[in-house]
């Protein structure tokens, strides 16, 4: 069994800064060989967790740190996404009624469909901690 | 994302590439708006080029279809990849928007009304 390996990533709160991290996220998730559904629901739920930390964490204050960590293991990818920004309540940002289409909210929904493995944890006095895991394809390659 | 705007009898066609993300949200909302604004626009939208689309990139496309009906505009979407297309169904937002595998089939969707 291989080593872990983790790689880090830093960005300020602001909405244009996001380009860059998905496509830190996707390079790595390329290069681990996972399949390219995998890497775009990893880059599509990163895109929505980011925009939750900047718009609602941060309420679109910039210059406000976010940390991304992401950890490859032999059968997974883990992506961890720290804030020190208001505590995130998930049941204010939920779509309850898909029948009725809206013009905003899923971002929570869509992450939890997209990812194998949701973790949210709050800690201290503000900040957030948003766990997300993706399996590889039973059958895919390794990197 | 970028964007180019070409018109084909009397249909403005919107060809947009890249992703369509909250960080084009606001700018993308805007332009929607201005293309359905009267009941004689009418308007195609092509994501044969979008390579993602998220959850504010799909409320904005709902919010334009809302307004095109409000101004008793028309609306269509084409060619939207596996992925994007794949983000409608999750989203069920592909119950509300109009969604034709090609240009040619939503133009002449537009053309029969």
């Amino acid at each position: 069994m291989s080593t872990p390996s983790l790689h880090t990533f830093r960005l300020t709160s602001r909405l244009g800064e996001i380009d860059a991290a998905r496509r830190w996220a996707s390079d790595h998730a390329r290069h681990a060989a996972f399949e390219e559904e995998a890497v775009y629901s990893i880059e599509l739920a990163l895109t929505e967790a980011l925009s939750n930390v900047i718009r609602h964490s941060y309420a679109e204050q910039p210059n406000h740190r976010i940390e991304l960590d992401l950890t490859l293991y032999e059968d997974r990818l883990r992506l961890d996404i720290r804030d020190l920004g208001c505590r995130f309540d998930r049941g204010s940002h939920e779509v309850r009624d898909l029948d009725t289409p809206r013009d905003g909210g899923y971002g929570v929904m869509l992450i939890e469909m997209l990812m194998d493995e949701v973790v949210r944890e709050t800690s201290g006095r503000a900040g957030n901690r948003l766990s997300l895991v993706k399996y590889r394809t039973q059958g895919a390659a390794h990197g | 994302m970028n964007h180019h705007r070409r018109h084909e009898n009397g249909v403005t066609v919107l060809e947009l590439e890249g992703p369509l993300d909250v960080s084009q949200a606001y700018e993308f909302r805007d332009l929607l708006g201005a293309l359905v604004d009267g009941p004689s626009a009418r308007l195609l939208i092509d994501l044969d080029r979008v390579t993602l689309i998220d959850s504010s990139g799909v409320g904005v496309l709902v919010t334009g279809h809302r307004r095109a009906a409000e101004a008793e505009a028309r609306m269509v979407l084409a060619r939207p990849g596996g992925s994007v297309g794949r983000v409608f169904e999750m989203t069920r937002t592909d119950r509300l928007l109009r969604i034709f595998p090609s240009v040619e089939e939503g133009l002449a969707a537009l053309r029969d009304e």
